[in-house]
């Protein structure tokens, strides 16, 4: 894959010549393909989804349910299995709602808060569920925290598969295992995963996946909840209203049946159109590519963030990203420099607030690459961290 | 907005420490992690004493500190009126994600002065 060519198809870099966009842990840019898929629904398919008879109505309802299918694909999971939702943090909040279990839940210590509120907000509601943490261990959860902290009373395990603050992928076939062999429920958060490694549900096991389609190239306000049919059907519906019903009389109300049932009112239609052009230009690359490029590409900031003399690299080897902190400034001030440079990089805690007080600091910067990053990019972040040390 | 002035306080960090006279108030940035915690020794309904704690970024850490030198004397009636504007006299006109560490200590004084 050329990433120089790769960017022509990506109108912001026309737009901002000197931008060098580091920030794809939080979202990506979009492709021509991309945009042209949104407008083009606008303009030529658009109408209401599942609801009126005529032609129009029904080149819409299929340019959605196609999208939906194209989803399925990608995950290995069949269509009735995909929910639309709004980003990661709305599935897990729609799973915390909607998912009756029982038992204690079991959460990671490097849970980004969308994996771990909604779940403590459940522990707090349901008298008696208690909550437990895995812990990390060099940027990946410890398999031995999971065998001990994943017991008989736990009824679910809420995970990344890659942590949004180390970059790293988690062992999570094993985890899985440990949970199923002890009856829990496993949910699993992939907004960082999916864009950059090839995902298959039934190989991976899990009972539950989340992820957002504005972290792989697709509009905002996109994400995917995927659940086994099985326990989808069990779940009672999330927001209640239009399209999700089979009947409504005055005395009583039927369901529609899965994934419907959890879409209620009129869906962000244009937005699944384009997340499914997102799909077919990642996989016109191919996945294995762009993990293997953006491995490549953190590998080097790695080594050369590393020898930088009080610089302190927190991402383990095989991350698609870089987390670092400094002995000289605040990541925000690192981030401020490298921005007077054209460059876009996060500073903070990355909505990761306990796992940056188990590291007993205040936030990193990170640099998170993509398709469109080039060797050059990551020399001009090179420079600009030598710059800023020079600043303070 | 890292001026030298800036720069200086962030380096030097002035009026850093602690007091016991009651009047404190910690203040949090949560999205970045700045923290602050301020102490206000207050006489004749003026300000003679500020000292803080913080850890922050160079703009939190360096307004702080200089609002530890530049509201000694002042009224606690002004300083808790005081709108967030008044940082960009000393770090401009910044970015509103900065503007939180800029006000993160103005505020923090601001919350430990409201019983007062």
């Amino acid at each position: 894959m050329s990433p120089q060519k790769i960017r022509e198809d990506f109108p912001i870099f026309q737009k901002r010549e000197n931008l060098v966009y580091l920030d794809n842990a939080a979202t990506t840019q979009k492709p021509e393909q991309v945009i042209e898929a949104v407008q083009n629904f606008y303009e030529k398919d658009n109408a209401n989804v599942g609801r009126g008879l005529y032609d129009l109505a029904n080149d819409a309802t299929q340019k959605y349910e196609d999208a939906r299918r194209k989803v399925a694909e990608f995950i290995g999971a069949s269509k009735d299995e995909v929910v639309f939702v709004r980003n990661t943090s709305e599935a897990e909040n729609l799973l915390a709602h909607s998912l009756n279990f029982e038992g204690d839940i079991v959460l990671s210590e490097m849970a980004h808060h969308s994996e771990q509120l909604p779940w403590r907000r459940k522990a707090e509601e349901e008298e008696g569920t208690k909550i437990d943490y895995l812990e990390t261990e060099k940027g990946k959860i410890s398999l031995e925290s999971a065998r001990e902290k994943i017991t008989e009373d736990v009824g679910l395990v809420a995970i990344s598969h890659v942590s949004n603050v180390f970059g790293a992928e988690n062992p999570v076939e094993k985890i899985v295992e440990i949970a199923h062999e002890r009856d829990a429920l496993v949910v699993l958060d992939a907004a960082q995963s999916t864009p950059h490694i090839p995902i298959d549900v039934r190989r991976l096991d899990v009972d539950f996946l989340c992820f957002s389609g504005h972290k792989m190239l697709g509009p905002s306000g996109t994400g995917v909840l995927y659940g086994r049919k099985e326990l989808l059907q069990e779940m009672k519906p999330y927001q209640v209203g239009g399209g999700m019903i089979r009947s409504v009389e005055k005395g009583d109300i039927e369901y529609g049946e899965v994934p419907g049932k959890f879409e209620a009112g009129t869906p962000n239609i244009a937005g699944a159109v384009g997340l499914a052009a997102a799909i077919e230009y990642l996989e016109d690359i191919g996945i294995e590519n762009i993990q293997e490029h953006s491995q490549r590409l953190s590998r080097k900031m790695i080594q050369s963030l590393e020898d930088i003399e009080g610089i302190e690299v927190l991402s383990p080897s095989g991350a698609n990203l870089v987390s670092f902190t400094s002995e000289y400034a605040h990541p925000h001030d690192i981030a401020e420099v490298l921005n007077q440079e054209g460059i876009a990089v996060r500073a903070g805690n990355h909505c990761a607030q306990p796992q940056m007080q188990e590291l007993g600091i205040n936030g990193t910067a990170r640099a998170s690459p993509y398709i469109y990053n080039t060797e050059g990019d990551m020399e001009k972040l090179l420079k600009a961290v030598k710059k800023s040390k020079k600043v303070f | 907005m890292y001026k030298e002035e800036i720069m200086d306080h962030n380096k030097r960090p002035r009026n850093t420490g602690e007091l016991d006279t009651g009047i404190s108030a910690e203040g949090e940035n949560a999205s970045c992690g700045d923290e602050v915690k301020v102490y206000l020794q207050v006489e004749d309904d003026k300000i003679q004493n500020l000292k803080h704690e913080t850890e922050g970024c160079a703009i939190c850490t360096a307004m702080i500190s200089i609002l530890s030198e530049d509201f000694k004397h002042k009224e606690v009636t002004e300083v808790r009126e005081m709108g967030k504007e008044y940082v960009k006299d000393f770090v401009g006109d910044i970015s509103p994600m900065r503007m939180k560490c800029a006000t993160l200590g103005l505020m923090t004084i601001q919350e430990a002065l409201q019983d007062y």
